[in-house]
């Protein structure tokens, strides 16, 4: 089980957030801490999300770069994984 | 003009010829303007066989197909058809009427959320929020669906948008999709790969047919002369009855296809995605092969096998860039090995009973329409012996639903396929489970009077679900049991539809020429035997190596 970060910023369209959370969900990836906020623009959704799961974040990528509105996607380590404890 | 008329005028902008669909009460405005529109409405008498028959309509014309339906029920309708869609990347529009935007979200008459429903089974959907968007959606919605990897869009369409005026008109959509190059690197990289292989096998999928690469694909495989394997939906990327044509692979493969994928040292993956029917137990899949993942989609490559060389991209670019860095190869003994294989496990016809042996009839159709026609089926063993039986010259002419392995499909499908094609001759191979799915539609073939020829392999069974209970399940039969069928011949006549009944082995021939000869639609009603089984089968969880066969009847 592997823990990391998805940062990305989707358009402010209908569904947008249910859209992206829905993905990660189906593919079978578990969101465990969730940040979004509005940009300035107003037109953009930013989304930071811990996620847990047996498949890899690359993969994870990839279908969410698919999505219409995702317009970046960017993974990284979870750094409170490697300071907590 | 209101926003109907817009949103009809930005269908007729996008070229849209057909929709396949059914009014209601939230959609009624389009419906009126469609009146005075160009475009021809194919009513059709449940919804599911309208996003069915635009499934169809797109896989055998290359064109976008178009659905619609009122809100609730009659979206909801869609859904399957949508996911059908979706699994099988078919360019296909939905359009879904809405209850008023200040009704939504009050549980209102026919109201339900068919945009949250169907958000795991489009590529994007829309709920327009302005009347002077819609031209736009329509474009936006179309560019979606055809670009990249094709799939489903939804619009759905609150009611007071398309009441209110508008003066919006269409405009195409400027954005592409679609995918970027590949870079030259990889494609050295995996023209290395190919020229130090000496076992090499293509596997072709679907996204050779739905990627438009077909040319780029025979020119790429004449020019490397590598054996060929295909999934379901790869059947027709080269002729079937190409000399270097092993078969389908998979759970009903054959035995020549997957022992040539099982021992090459170089498998090249072109638009397939190594789903489970095709490669078996995953971890014994292709055990001694490098790995060429040639795919528009991204997200395909490493998803269930990590690819030595990834190529990414569109695929006509993709296979013409690698066929000129890439000769003949040498290996001419691999060749030999392949097609003897392929010799030594021909399929075998011989039955020695009076009865219709389906593999044969199968066979016996598709000489007869020399692989020039279009055929659909539905789910089951028929769909396994179309596949198996038949010759495909073109990906387009077989329409199988592969990824959703949809029951219902096949009438509606061919429906598509035959407004699409007015020429073709389409035959929809279906079975006795199958059929009553979508029974209704043989209304819609004799109220367009389309003449599609139905092969309806009864053996009064849910008989690819009992041939797993009875090979899986210790003969443990559970809800297979259809012997209460109607008299088909009699409830195809009663819609309409002439039907003929062919029981025995030696009618077979006669009743073909019978069929294929009618000027307009008909229905054979073929009874075979009701234990009759698909061979051979690589068992669940099993590796393509551990194929069997049991005894043919």
């Amino acid at each position: 089980m592997s823990r990391f970060v998805c940062e990305l910023r989707t358009k402010r369209s209908e569904g947008a957030l249910v859209r992206v959370l829905s993905h990660v969900r189906r593919r079978r990836y578990e969101v465990v801490r969730l940040a979004m906020q509005t940009e300035e623009d107003g037109a953009t959704f930013a989304l930071t999300l811990t996620v847990e799961a047996e498949r890899s974040p690359e993969s994870l990528a990839r279908y969410l770069a698919k999505l219409h509105d995702v317009t970046h996607v960017k993974i990284s380590d979870d750094s409170r994984a490697a300071t907590a404890g | 003009m209101n926003g109907a008329q817009a949103f009809i005028r930005a269908l007729e902008g996008e070229s849209v010829e057909h929709i396949f669909g059914y009014p209601g009460g939230a959609i009624m405005p389009v419906y009126d303007a469609l009146l005075d529109s160009s475009i021809r409405h194919i009513l059709v008498r449940h919804e599911q066989a309208a996003a069915l028959a635009a499934d169809g309509y797109a896989r055998a014309t290359g064109k976008v197909g178009v659905c619609m339906a009122t809100s609730g029920p009659g979206a909801t309708n869609l859904v399957t058809g949508i996911a059908n869609a979706f699994m099988d990347s078919v360019p296909v529009v939905a359009i879904t009427g809405q209850v008023s935007r200040l009704l939504m979200g009050t549980d209102a008459f026919q109201e339900v959320d068919i945009f949250g429903i169907t958000l795991p089974i489009v590529k994007h959907s829309f709920l327009p929020e302005s009347v002077d968007e819609l031209p736009d959606v329509v474009a936006e919605a179309f560019a979606i669906a055809r670009g990249g990897r094709p799939g489903p869009v939804l619009i759905d369409l609150p009611k007071d948008l398309t009441l209110a005026a508008t003066s919006a008109t269409h405009r195409p959509h400027a954005g592409s999709f679609a995918p970027p190059a590949a870079p030259e690197e990889a494609l050295a990289r995996a023209a290395e790969l190919l020229r130090a292989s000496r076992q090499p096998i293509i596997y072709a999928g679907g996204g050779i047919g739905i990627g438009r690469a077909v040319e780029e694909f025979r020119q790429f495989a004449s020019r490397t002369r590598i054996p060929v394997v295909a999934t379901l939906k790869g059947l027709g990327s080269v002729p079937t009855t190409h000399g270097l044509f092993l078969g389908m692979m998979g759970m009903h493969g054959t035995r020549a296809s997957n022992l040539a994928v099982q021992v090459c040292d170089l498998l090249i993956s072109v638009g397939a995605r190594f789903d489970d029917r095709a490669t078996g137990r995953l971890k014994d899949f292709a055990p001694h092969a490098k790995v060429i993942h040639m795919d528009a989609d991204a997200s395909e490559v490493g998803k269930l096998r990590k690819a030595d060389v990834a190529l990414v991209g569109d695929l006509p670019a993709l296979l013409g860039a690698l066929a000129d860095l890439t000769g003949p190869l040498d290996i001419e003994s691999w060749r030999v090995e392949c097609l003897a294989n392929k010799a030594a496990y021909a399929w075998n016809y011989d039955l020695p009973t009076d009865s219709v042996y389906a593999p044969w009839l199968l066979k016996r159709l598709s000489d007869k329409v020399g692989g020039n026609a279009v055929i659909t089926c539905d789910v089951g063993q028929h769909q396994m012996w179309v596949a198996q039986h038949c010759d495909f010259q073109r990906p387009e002419q077989h329409l199988s639903s592969g990824g959703l392995g949809t029951m219902g499909y096949g009438l509606p499908a061919a429906i598509g396929a035959q407004i699409g094609r007015p020429d073709a001759t389409v035959i929809n191979v279906s079975g006795d489970g199958s059929i009553m799915m979508n029974l209704q539609e043989l209304v819609t073939v004799r109220r367009y009077d389309l003449p599609i020829k139905i092969v309806l392999i009864d053996n009064h069974a849910l008989g690819m679900v009992r041939q797993w209970q009875e090979l899986f399940f210790e003969k443990r039969y559970s809800e297979v049991d259809l012997s209460d069928n109607p008299d088909f011949a009699r409830v195809a006549e009663a819609m309409g539809i002439p039907a003929l009944r062919v029981d025995r082995k030696d009618d077979v021939e006669s009743a073909l020429d019978q069929l294929l000869n009618e000027p307009g639609p008909v229905l054979a009603h073929v009874v075979i035997d009701p234990v009759a089984n698909v061979w051979p089968i690589v068992g669940p969880g099993r590796s393509n190596a551990e194929m069997f066969e049991g005894e043919r009847r």
